[in-house]
């Protein structure tokens, strides 16, 4: 199977999941998560880099 | 934008390094915020006109200017602040379809449609804010490794997110 057919394959796979997902709680749920990680992996990042550099003082 | 949007705050971040990350990435992200906040209450519009349309979000950069300049008495850090929102409909109109004003016209050029250039355009943001960012980090044995992991990161978040555009196109946003 190439990778554009299995793509497809996952794409119709896929084509139920925007009806379940329109639901305005669901819809809603998953745009907080989205900002969540979006938000705190850079900010975790950044506070594991300043916490490395004072234990090497 | 999705991911490109931390690209502002990194770069919000070089520009006035008292300012913390986490608010940064709070305010790039307001329009977004409201938008979640309406599709909870059930108001969500696909026009996205409380959201992105330009009195919105000039509304919500005064806001934040004022909310943050009056919290923190720095004046130029609040405009900084107010800058880092204000960017996300500039952003915003390289990579989707916004409103501009009730009765106004929709803009954008619309590179969600365009995955691949999609990532392209939001990779050179996350890229150009990172190396700004970079700068604001303390000195340190091997400073490379930091800003990789966060470059690193960054960019597969995005990736996730174009190759989730690109099998699930009808996926509304609420």
């Amino acid at each position: 199977m190439t990778t554009t057919e299995m793509l497809r394959v996952m794409s119709d796979a896929g084509t139920g999941l925007p009806t379940i997902l329109a639901n305005p709680i669901l819809s809603g749920m998953r745009l907080i998560g989205e900002l969540v990680v979006a938000i705190l992996t850079p900010a975790l990042i950044d506070r594991q880099a300043r916490r490395s550099s004072r234990i090497l003082k | 934008m999705y991911i490109g949007h931390v690209g502002a705050a990194l770069a919000g971040k070089r520009a006035r390094r008292s300012i913390g990350l986490l608010v940064l990435l709070i305010a790039t992200y307001v329009p977004d915020w409201v938008d979640t906040g309406l599709c909870l209450a059930g108001h969500f519009t696909p026009a996205e006109m409380l959201s992105h349309s330009i009195p919105a979000v000039v509304l919500f950069a005064l806001v934040g200017f004022v909310l943050y300049g009056w919290r923190s008495g720095d004046w130029v850090g609040a405009a900084v602040l107010a800058a880092v929102i204000l960017s996300h409909m500039f952003f915003d109109w390289i990579t989707g379809d916004k409103p501009t004003w009730p009765g106004g016209p929709m803009i954008g050029l619309q590179l969600y449609d365009h995955p691949v250039a999609d990532f392209i355009v939001e990779g050179a943001v996350i890229a150009v804010g990172g190396i700004l960012y970079a700068d604001t980090l303390p000195p340190r044995r091997s400073p490379w490794i930091d800003i990789s992991v966060m470059l690193g990161a960054l960019l597969t978040m995005q990736l996730a997110i174009d190759v989730g555009h690109m099998l699930l196109k009808s996926l509304p946003k609420c």
